[in-house]
């Protein structure tokens, strides 16, 4: 029992307040999203067991020492790929994302391509601090880029273009963490530009074409991807400074509103509490963003601050993805606004990841003691 | 110094991370914050009119009562059938479009593709058929639960029924597909009729489709108001009763007018254009004729024919067509007369037959003329030429002023659409000769309410009463909203110039030739019209009679104008004062108005048979002769076994009662004689004569009266009948005569 209070104690508090508000706050709002279901208490106890289960796990994380964690990244890069292959054999659909994401037993579903973020978060900080300041060899980039290609080839089978996404923003970030020359990434933004017109061209389907460029004017399709958007707007709009008052949002309670409880919960937030909700959710995020690169710079080696830098990257792209495409300034994705959206695998997903940050930032200390 | 170098560059990186993470965040903010505050109030208005759906709930309209609380115009609940296609579609799974329109079509007798058209258009609503009976909306109901069609709704509505189908149909008037009021009450007090319509607001959901439990603000509708009329049920059933005999009896190819009217408060209390038609379906043409007639045309011009003859059909002639009024607007000429003064009752005048007025000779209705004549009597014969020289003392200025007193020039201001306001000379353009033919009533026009305006006016002490159809406006408690009173417009003639007149018009009737409008018991004044139209020489007239009683108190007024008359007869005398007289005769009884019998009239006036039989002769003779019967004992028998006629039947005075004494005796059996075309007495003389007992109706019935002869009788001549039978002989006055 002490050495549990020991461990808690080491706990940055900033983060771990952060995200427990933020993912309380994202249960009361499931709450009001789900309130014209049938069943809207599945929604609330399936949020809070994977709280649990998420602290859990966090805690066990931060029990073992992150460079311990770094020497099993091959059990991580096997889990990666075992997960990703099983979800192509026997994923199942999801309406929300219209991609085959989900492995469901025991009536639990969950979404591999969550959890291996972290994954991929883990094992490129372990392949970044073994390269170390040979990042800007020709050989270490091509193995990196390896590196990133095996996951998301893989997800790009699912398809979840919105994943693959978070994988390259991340990469893109870490890398430059590491130190990766300008140059390279001029080019390899060069060639991403590239990747992406023939994407557009021989991969993507009309479907992810169609939701791709909705946000850009949502009235011309308003009853199909649009839709989603233009709702959510309105949504957010009609909420004006104080909101409509918690379960009082029209949008939210007539069901006008698209995935609400995932997707679109910031739609919920603006239009039942107004910009006051809107600021405090994102300043949640800027906090939990901040600190976690703040703990980065501190941390005792790069290793630490490749892990940091990689959740914080992870958790920048979902917050600005996410809330941008309930606002129109970006495409709209199955991506969830971390810790507040409806989805367990998600919320386990970010309290992993909080567990390695909190990791990093528990074992700081060492650092300047060794110096 | 590789390693501090490193650790820099980090260092500068995770600056560059950490500002562009924070403009990322800014931008999220930034970008929401001019969602909710700069364009907030048009997200919420647009929130606002996706999220609810506005319906119309129609008000129920008010009530057209008469002045006795009948309802004359209600509104029925009913149910209009409505249709959104969008939803029809969606659920065509579940119930197929081809059968939910072969259900409805059957349900709501409606053609199979007009009914499948509209439950399949490109649109969001769609009425399939307005305002259907309660057992046809449970059968849509039941067929919409049973199959559970989705988008077909029942919307309540309100449906306007005439209880008395055809009654007063051009004052009430009707309404429209959207309960509009079109003509009559309904048109005129369509705002306060309709009331004002509610409105449920409610919230939808993403697919469109009601949510009905959930934020539902319901504004109520207003009723209408309910309108009570001046109209009284029974008297205009009985002007309608009497002028649509007169219509058929005279074979009218223009149609009849009849107004009544209270002259003291100027209400109406009936106003009838024959023929009329039927408010419930007043897109009927009543006419069969016509009706055929447009079969034969086609389509374009058919509907504009059908357009013009509904028109003409709905016209109310009453205040609508002015007509020329001929000698009954001597009333007003003899009324200017007494009132400057230019005129005394006895002044003498001579008729030859004819007057000249400046260079034009103009004649009496009567050949030969009528001789030397008081004003008194002038007026009896309704002989022009004693009206031109009369019109040429009050003098054109006069004459002008006067009949703009009386209302003449202008729309009496009646709550009815289209009313007339009459055509007359300008004042430059009026001059002797105008202003002899006006005297007699010619070479103008104006309207049937104009005229009895007027008379009114003439009756009850010479206030000009503006006429109106409504009393008041009550809300759906009965409570009076509105109420309006009685206008007097303007005194125009003085007291004592009222009551001659009521006792120069009463002559007229009792013993002149309005004689037809004569009713026992109650004093009846009136004066007799005929016009004939333009050109002259046409054979084309307007009879008319204008009439009030009791002519000391008068309490009714009443004009009758029968517009081209075709079977024969067609003065005012003959045809439209017996008409005046049914009408008031059924009025004052109604009204319970006392009968005052003059001596005279007493000695005519009919008396019940008592019942005899049973009784000893010499008791059934005395009470027989109690009550001024005749008896006329048949067998040899000392009791009255049986009697002709029964008792309780009414009888004139001095008719024979046969009574039977013995078992087996045969009935007296007489012919009944033709009587047809013989005076009232020799008539009486030739029934009693065959052992028949005679009824006098019509003008006949005055005791003073002369130049009538039987128009009808009935039994007919030749019709075998017991003795005692009564035989009722109608007279008209047939001596030719305005």
């Amino acid at each position: 029992m002490t050495a549990f209070t020991q461990t808690i104690k080491k706990y940055d508090i900033t983060l771990i307040a952060t995200a427990l508000i933020a993912s309380l706050l994202g249960i009361v709002f499931i709450y009001s999203a789900t309130k014209s279901f049938e069943s809207n208490f599945k929604f609330i106890f399936v949020q809070s067991g994977a709280l649990i289960l998420g602290l859990v796990i966090m805690y066990v994380i931060t029990k073992i020492d992150y460079e311990d964690i770094s020497h099993a990244w091959p059990l991580a890069a096997a889990g990666s790929v075992l997960l990703l292959i099983l979800v192509l054999l026997i994923g199942t659909g999801s309406e929300s994302t219209g991609t085959q994401g989900w492995i469901r037993f025991w009536g639990i579903g969950i979404q591999p391509a969550e959890i291996t973020k972290v994954f991929f978060i883990i094992t490129m900080s372990t392949h970044l601090s073994r390269i170390d300041s040979d990042i800007n060899y020709i050989k270490n980039i091509f193995l990196l880029l390896l590196h990133l290609c095996a996951p998301v080839v893989l997800i790009m089978l699912q398809p979840d273009m919105g994943t693959v996404f978070v994988y390259i923003f991340i990469f893109i970030l870490m890398v430059f963490i590491a130190g990766i020359d300008w140059r390279y990434l001029m080019v390899s933004g060069g060639a991403l530009s590239i990747v992406s017109v023939c994407a557009w061209f021989f991969f993507l389907s009309q479907y992810q074409k169609n939701r791709f460029f909705a946000f850009l004017n949502p009235e011309s399709a308003p009853t199909t991807y649009g839709y989603h958007v233009m709702q959510s707007k309105i949504a957010i709009g009609s909420g004006q400074l104080l909101g409509k008052g918690f379960l009082k949002g029209i949008q939210t309670q007539l069901g006008i509103l698209p995935e609400k409880q995932t997707d679109f919960i910031y739609a919920v937030i603006g239009e039942e509490t107004g910009l006051i909700g809107c600021a405090i959710i994102l300043t949640l995020m800027i906090t939990l963003i901040v600190r976690c690169i703040l703990i980065g710079k501190k941390a005792k080696n790069p290793l630490g601050t490749y892990i940091c830098v990689g959740i914080a990257a992870m958790w920048l792209f979902h917050a600005f993805e996410n809330i941008g495409m309930t606002i129109g300034i970006t495409p709209v994705t199955g991506i969830p606004l971390p810790f507040i959206s409806y989805g367990g695998s998600s919320l386990v997903t970010n309290f992993m990841a909080l567990g390695l940050v909190l990791n990093v930032k528990m074992r700081e200390k060492t650092l300047s003691f060794q110096q | 110094m590789q390693n501090s170098k490193a650790r820099m560059k980090l260092k500068k990186r995770m600056y560059y991370t950490l500002s562009v993470c924070m403009l990322l965040l800014v931008l999220l903010i930034g970008r929401t914050g001019y969602l909710q505050i700069a364009r907030g109030d048009q997200l919420q208005k647009q929130a606002v009119e996706q999220q609810t759906r506005d319906r119309i709930i129609n008000s129920k309209r008010g009530t057209i009562f008469d002045r006795n609380g009948k309802p004359l115009a209600v509104s029925a609940s009913v149910e209009t059938v409505t249709a959104s296609p969008s939803e029809v579609r969606e659920n065509s799974k579940v119930a197929p479009t081809e059968k939910v329109a072969a259900a409805l079509a059957e349900i709501l007798e409606l053609d199979y593709d007009f009914v499948h058209g509209k439950i399949t258009r490109e649109s969001s609503y769609e009425i399939i058929k307005r305002r259907i009976e309660k057992e046809k909306a449970d059968k849509v109901r039941q067929f919409i639960t049973e199959n559970k069609v989705v988008g077909i709704r029942l919307d309540a509505d309100t449906k306007r029924f005439y209880p008395y189908a055809s009654l007063a149909a051009h004052v009430i008037g009707f309404t429209g597909l959207d309960n509009q009021g079109l003509e009559g009450i309904e048109m005129v007090f369509d705002k306060n009729l309709k009331g004002s319509p509610g409105r449920i607001i409610s919230a939808k959901n993403a697919a469109g489709i009601e949510m009905p439990f959930k934020y539902e603000k319901l504004v109520n509708p207003q009723d209408g108001l309910n309108v009570v009329l001046t109209i009284d049920e029974t008297i205009q059933r009985f002007a309608e009763k009497h002028l649509e005999t007169a219509l058929i009896e005279n074979k009218l190819l223009k149609g009849g007018a009849c107004i009544v009217l209270d002259p003291k408060s100027g209400e109406v209390l009936a106003m009838t254009t024959k023929p009329d038609f039927d408010l419930n379906n007043p897109f009927d043409l009543q006419d069969e004729s016509i009706k055929k007639q447009l079969q034969l045309l086609d389509d374009d011009a058919r509907s504009k024919a059908n357009e013009e003859e509904l028109r003409k059909m709905w016209r109310n002639k009453a205040v609508v067509d002015s007509y020329e009024p001929g000698s009954t607007f001597k009333i007003f000429t003899a009324a200017m007369a007494l009132e400057e003064k230019v005129v005394s009752l006895n002044d003498t005048f001579f008729c030859t037959g004819s007057k000249k007025v400046a260079s034009h000779n103009i004649r009496c209705w009567k050949a030969g003329g009528h001789g030397s004549q008081t004003f008194v009597e002038g007026v009896k014969n309704s002989c022009n030429p004693v009206f031109i020289e009369v019109g040429a003392r009050i003098g054109a200025v006069q004459f002008m002023n006067y009949f703009t007193g009386l209302g003449f020039t202008q729309k009496t201001g009646i709550e009815l659409p289209g009313e007339a306001p009459g055509i007359f000379h300008t004042r430059a353009k009026f001059n002797e000769v105008e202003l002899a033919t006006s005297s007699f009533g010619q070479s103008f026009q104006i309207t049937p309410l104009q005229m009895i305006s007027g008379v009114a006016a003439i009756a009850n002490g010479g206030q000009l009463m503006r006429p109106h159809l409504v009393k008041s406006l009550t809300d759906s408690n009965d409570n009076i909203v509105t109420e309006f009173e009685s206008e007097m417009v303007r005194q125009v003639i003085s007291k004592e110039t009222s009551d001659t007149l009521c006792w120069l018009l009463e002559k007229v009737v009792a013993d002149g030739t309005g004689s037809g409008a004569y009713i026992k018991g109650f004093r009846v004044a009136g004066k007799t019209g005929t016009s004939e139209k333009l050109p002259r020489g046409s054979g084309k007239y307007v009879a008319s009679f204008a009439g009030f009683a009791p002519a000391d108190d008068p309490q009714v007024v009443c004009l009758v104008i029968l517009d081209e008359p075709s079977s024969g007869l067609y003065y005012g005398g003959q045809i439209a004062s017996p008409v005046v007289r049914s009408i008031l005769e059924d009025t004052l009884n109604y009204l319970g108005i006392e009968p005052a019998y003059t001596a005279e009239e007493k000695a005519t006036l009919e008396t019940s048979v008592p019942t005899v039989a049973g009784q000893t002769i010499k008791d059934a003779k005395s009470a027989l002769s109690n009550q001024n019967l005749k008896a006329k004992v048949i067998g040899q028998g000392d009791t009255v076994l049986s009697q002709i006629p029964k008792g309780g039947i009414k009888v004139n005075q001095q008719s024979t009662i046969t009574l039977y004494t013995e078992e087996y005796s045969e009935p007296v059996t007489v012919t009944v004689p033709n009587v047809l075309q013989n005076s009232v007495l020799s008539a009486s003389d030739i029934i009693l004569k065959a052992n028949l007992n005679i009824k006098v109706v019509g003008a006949g019935a005055s005791p003073e009266v002369g130049g009538v002869t039987a128009y009808k009788q009935d039994p007919p001549a030749g019709t075998v009948v017991e003795a005692g039978t009564i035989v009722t002989v109608e007279f008209r006055r047939i001596e030719a005569g305005e």
